[in-house]
This record gives structure tokens, sequence and C-alpha cells, in this order.
């Protein structure tokens, strides 16, 4: 549904009415009554549902809301009720008024507010009126369903998107930055570990246009781990990182696959349905032999790694990715930038880890994704940085002293 | 600053014809002149671990020849007393 010009005059009069848009209501303005669609409430046996709400509206002559003469609004659905299951006292009764050609309310209603000594007052604005009846009706559904939300507009919007993005991606249509959000479409990626860095990773690309985000790992989440998330997932303590990720993250994505498993000889081939892979493990052997494969394959990659030491005055980090194309491996292969030491043979002694390292390493690997479908520009060539934290320099293969 | 002694004799004084030096947080003598790449990475690892050429090893507070910068596999800097090397793996997620 179209809002008609009729509602935009409406709105760019009324400020409260394009608040009310930008939360994510969905608007119109339909043979003189102001109708907010798809409002959530509860029936007579506790269920969920849905309600259109309208109510007439009086206007001053510059198209100005003023004061409502009464307190009457129209609803197109049942009758709300409470958790307890009785109806809510919102007087009125069934009532159809055809508000237009395809909409024909079920009920009426006439909900009052009461002054300090008891009696009925009037609506003082069109906005306490509209306020109210959204808060005395949705309330009850809002409480026994947590992902109940009157804001239908955004799901409408994010569907219009023809992407699994759940929010309308409203910043870049702002900007004037669609053209370049839209390069991900129908894009897959994958990330092959879900620790500190990898869930970073996750939390970044997961607000893009890619039509799949496959993430593998086999661990389970740790109380370290929950310190090196990103926000804070309830419960997740003893689930599967894929499992409490994939549904912490379905938020924003409704197409993101938890595959609980480590990425081996035996289930690489898996990888090769993807446009993008990131690496984010901790195993050399493992980095190498991904990366060598995915390479091999023409699958672009970005491989992450950090490093956090005691230094002679605190903490010195190291951050680095990689990639994304065969050269860059040939060239990288078994040194800083590609390290492949096996951390069971000592080579690597285990370092600690701290989620603003892991947050930096996933930012510079998801612009360097971004790089290669053309969202960033990109000017150096180089098939991998190292950045320094006590000196803020840049590594890079080839600029050795 | 927190003075750590990783060498077996605790005493200040030290061997002729040495500097003394930081790797990571601690104290080592090393050779007067220079210094390579596999001895900053052997010292780091005295008390354990294969060597590699797979760390990131970066120097501050040296000789103007080579005040600062980072020391590749196979190269060697100049060193001078209380020089800071810093050894980092960048294998970890």
């Amino acid at each position: 549904m179209a809002c008609g010009f009729e509602f935009r005059e409406l709105a760019n009069r009324n400020p409260f009415l394009q608040d009310l848009e930008e939360q994510g209501f969905l608007l119109d303005f339909v043979g003189g009554y102001l109708v907010i669609y798809g409002l959530p409430y509860l029936n007579a046996q506790g269920e969920l549902a849905h309600g259109d709400w309208a109510s007439p509206v009086d206007l001053s002559a510059d198209g100005i809301l003023d004061a409502p003469k009464d307190h009457q609004a129209w609803f197109r659905g049942g009758r709300p009720h409470d958790q307890t299951g009785r109806a809510l006292r919102l007087g009125g009764g069934e009532n159809r008024v055809k508000v237009a050609e395809d909409f024909v309310t079920d009920y009426s209603f006439s909900y009052k507010l009461f002054n300090e000594t008891g009696g009925m007052r009037p609506y003082q604005s069109f906005e306490e009126k509209a306020l109210t009846y959204l808060d005395t009706i949705c309330a009850p559904a809002l409480a026994a369903f947590p992902n109940a939300t009157p804001l239908r507009a955004l799901e409408r919007k994010a569907a219009e998107q023809g992407t699994p993005l759940m929010l309308p991606d409203t910043l870049s249509s702002r900007y004037h930055m669609n053209d370049v959000s839209r390069l991900l479409v129908g894009k897959k990626v994958a990330i092959v570990g879900l620790g500190g860095t990898g869930s970073y990773i996750l939390d970044f690309v997961a607000r893009t246009h890619l039509a799949e985000i496959a993430i593998f790992d086999n661990d389970t989440v740790h109380v370290h781990t929950v310190f090196r998330f990103p926000g804070f997932i309830p419960r997740a303590i003893g689930m599967l990182k894929v499992d409490a990720l994939m549904m912490q993250y379905s938020n924003w994505h409704g197409n993101i696959v938890a595959i609980p498993e480590r990425v081996t000889d035996a289930n690489v081939d898996s990888l090769r349905k993807f446009d993008f892979v990131f690496l984010a493990l901790d195993d050399g052997p493992a980095r190498i032999f991904i990366a060598d494969w995915l390479s091999a394959n023409g699958i672009p990659f970005v491989d992450c790694g950090m490093g956090l030491n005691r230094v002679a005055e605190g903490l010195n980090g190291v951050v680095r990715v990689t990639g994304t194309d065969r050269a860059a491996f040939e060239s990288t292969a078994k040194t800083r930038f590609l390290p492949g030491g096996d951390p069971e043979g000592g080579e690597y002694r285990k370092q600690g880890q701290i989620a603003e390292l892991n947050a930096l390493n996933a930012a510079l690997a998801v612009v360097r994704f971004k790089q290669h479908f053309g969202i960033y520009d990109r000017e150096n060539r180089s098939p991998s940085i190292i950045l320094e934290t006590s000196t803020f320099e840049v590594d890079r293969p080839g600029e050795d002293s | 600053m927190t003075e750590v002694i990783s060498n077996d004799n605790a005493s200040t004084q030290r061997r002729p014809n040495t500097d003394l030096v930081f790797i990571n947080q601690d104290r080592h003598e090393v050779a007067t002149q220079r210094v390579t790449y596999d001895e900053i990475v052997a010292l780091y690892l005295s008390d354990g671990g294969a060597s590699s050429n797979e760390y990131l090893v970066k120097y501050s507070r040296g000789p103007a020849a080579n005040p600062s910068g980072t020391l590749a596999p196979g190269n060697k800097v100049k060193v001078q007393d209380g020089m800071r090397f810093r050894v980092s793996g960048t294998g970890e997620s």
C-alpha cells in the first residue's frame, strides 16, 4: 500500500505523524481517517492478532491536527483483551464503518481519560489520543509476545528489499548509498571460526543485503567466549557457538546457516558455493590448508589473525588481515602474514585476547571484503597488512627495513 | 616500570660487551653491535617453544642507525642499551 499524497501533506504539516512514520508505524490518511495498520493485540483466547486502528481527524485551515472533538476510534479486527482474558475496557461496541472501499471496521471504541477529580476529560491533542489507544491496545500483546511489534512498516519495507535483511536499510537510502550497499545482493559468504574475531565479523556482515551467511564452528560457548562476543547473548553459555550466534543474529538477517563443524578435508568442498570466505581460526595448519584450497579453487578469502602480549609497559596488540587470491596466498603462506605454525607443537603460545582487538581485526577484514566487492575504494594492492597498537604502524609484505 | 629479571643472575652487573634490551616484558643481555631476528626470537622463546620465522618482531629506542621499525626474518639491527623489542604471533582469533 503506497501512502497517498494526502498522507504526505498531512505528515509534512504535523511532525508527530512524521515521528510515528520514522519509528516504523504503518500509517495512512484515508477518507478523512488517520489509519494505523497492523497493531498487535490479544484476542479472547490470548492469541496474538493484528488489527487496524482508524480515527477521524479535525484539521485546522492550514492542515494542522486540532485537538479531537471526541474519544471515538474504529478498529478492524477482534475485540482486544488483556493477559487475563478480559476484554479491554475501551467502550463502544461492534460497529461497521466504511472507512474506505476496502476498509470496513468491526468495532468502535470510546476510550476516555480521567482528570484529577475523577471526571472524564477530552484528549488535549490528536497525539495524546493516538498514543493512548496505541499503548492500551498493544501493551498486553507486547508483554505476552516478546517478538510482537506494532512497527508494521519495518517488516513491509524490509520485505520490499527482496533480501534477507530483516530491517529496512534506511540509512543507505537517506545518504544515497543504495547503489553500493546493493552490491552484496545475491552473494553468499561463509565465516570459518566463530571466536572473538569471527563473531564480530558476523556482527558486521549480518547488517547487509547478503543472500546467505554460513557459520562454521564445532565449539561451545564458554565464559571467556562471552567476553569476546559482541553485545550479550542471554543463556549462551554451554550452547554451540553457531547456534547461539544464529539465534541472536537472526534478528538482523533471515538466512544465517549454522554448521556445527570444523572445516577439514572431509567437508572443505562445502565452501565451493560461496562468493567469499572469512577465516578466523587460531589453528595454523587448518588456516594454511583452507586458504590453499580456497585460493586454488578461485574463491576469494580474507584470513584474520591477532596477537596480544605483555611488553615492558602494558599490552601490545597486533591485528592482521591477508587475502584475497592465489597470488596473496603464495606470497604470504607460512610467514607472519599467513602463519601456519602448529599450536600443539608449542610454536605458538596461547595468547590473551581482548574484545576490542577482535573487533578491530574483524572490522579490517570486513573493510577488505567490501573492497573486494567494490563497496570501498582500494588503492593499495598489498596482500596483507599487520597493524600494531604500540606504534600504530602498518607492516606489509615486501616493505621490511 | 616493573623490573622483571628473567636471567639467572638477578644482579644488575652485566657481562662486558653486552647491551641490556627488553624483549616484551623481559630483560635480556645481548652482544653489542648487532642482533639478528633469530636471536631475538630465540631469547623470546627461551622458556620453551620451537623457533619460527612467523613472528612479528618490532623494535624501538634503537640507535640512530635504526631507531625503530620491524626486524624481518633473516635481518639484523644495531642495538643499544635500553632498546625494546616486541615479539608477537599473528595467528590468534
